[in-house]
């Protein structure tokens, strides 16, 4: 998860708390990441564990603010807010227990059960992935390499017919000045010479329209499919930047 | 570390390195600096910070540093008070269990 992801995700979490609330805590975190620096970023992803925590650790500590009792357990090497935290988590789950709350040992206990339950599910969740991965390739695989065949095939068709017609300007414009030529030697046969002069100047005139035809061309549709191009080559890069 | 810290010495340890600079300081590198002495994850302290903001024991401000607002928490009068409290509070503590230990082979 990228910082962006990070901030936006819980930006989205708070959204039900006090919007001054919510500015102060974003503001706090946001200048967190800016102050560590962007090596540092991952570090602190990895510590901060989830959005989800954060809010989750923010929102208990409002929670509290209308009680009386300000002391809130105690702050271990895990951290203060561990224990708010996963506290509130345990009086979720087990409304009626909470003198066995107050009770160090058992608490601690029931922590880190439910810190191994979640590693536990994100490993599956990691195996299980891989596992639709695998399942997808003989299907996707042939799949994304015929979407990208078919792409290359109609730049290509599009290249070869811009190119033709470029040709066939080029050609034209020269044969139809030579058949004026030759109508005009041959005007001493009557229509023949007419004839051939006559194709000769609609030859040269299709020929310059090819041509205009074609330098237009060349101005907008050869830098569309330029672009086409590099946009399909990046697709299987796109989010990797994106995360980055 | 094997002792657990109380949120009150918690308070104690921000409000003091909060009062050592006069600008008062940030949250990275108050996290930093409570890391010399304790570990600390590093979403502990915004609960931290934001309860003795609430208690009047800090202020909030923003500095330009780097081309943008770094909030920054500064110490006050009521804040100075509850760190001298805080303080004496140690001593006490601190002798008492240095007495028990005492004398220990």
């Amino acid at each position: 998860m990228s910082r962006f992801d990070f901030m936006r995700k819980l930006e989205e979490l708070l959204s039900d708390i006090p919007p001054e609330e919510r500015a102060e805590a974003l503001k706090y975190y946001n200048d967190y990441f800016d102050d560590a620096g962007v090596l540092n970023e991952a570090n602190i992803i990895r510590e901060l564990e989830t959005p989800e925590r954060i809010a989750s650790i923010i929102k208990a500590d409002l929670r509290a603010e209308g009680d009386s009792n300000h002391d809130m357990g105690m702050f271990t090497e895990r951290g203060y807010e561990d224990t708010v935290y996963e506290e509130k988590k345990f009086e979720v789950i087990k409304p009626g227990d909470k003198s066995q709350g107050k009770d160090g040992n058992s608490r601690e206990y029931y922590n880190d059960k439910s810190r191994n339950d979640k590693s536990y599910t994100r490993n599956t969740n990691i195996a299980l992935i891989i596992l639709i991965c695998l399942f997808a390739l003989p299907i996707g695989l042939p799949i994304i390499i015929s979407i990208f065949a078919i792409a290359l095939a109609i730049i290509l068709t599009l290249a070869g017919v811009i190119f033709g017609i470029t040709i066939a300007g080029v050609v034209m414009v020269p044969v139809g000045v030579i058949l004026v030529f030759v109508g005009l030697f041959n005007m001493g046969i009557p229509y023949t010479g007419l004839a051939i002069c006559g194709s000769g100047l609609l030859l040269f005139g299709i020929g310059i329209l090819f041509v205009l035809l074609s330098v237009l061309l060349y101005k907008t549709v050869v830098p569309a499919i330029i672009r086409a191009i590099v946009y399909i080559g990046r697709l299987p890069f796109k989010n990797r930047r994106v995360s980055v | 570390m094997v002792f657990n810290t109380g949120s009150a010495l918690l308070d104690a340890i921000v409000l003091a390195i909060v009062s050592k600079e006069a600008d008062g300081t940030y949250g990275y590198n108050l996290t930093q600096e409570v890391r010399k002495a304790i570990e600390v994850s590093e979403s502990t302290l915004y609960p931290v910070l934001r309860r003795l903001k609430k208690d009047g024991c800090l202020e909030t401000y923003d500095m330009e540093f780097a081309g943008r607002n770094r909030r920054y928490y500064k110490i006050t009068d009521a804040g100075m008070a509850q760190l001298r409290l805080y303080m004496d509070e140690w001593i006490i503590y601190y002798k008492k269990i240095n007495n028990i230990f005492e004398g220990v082979k």
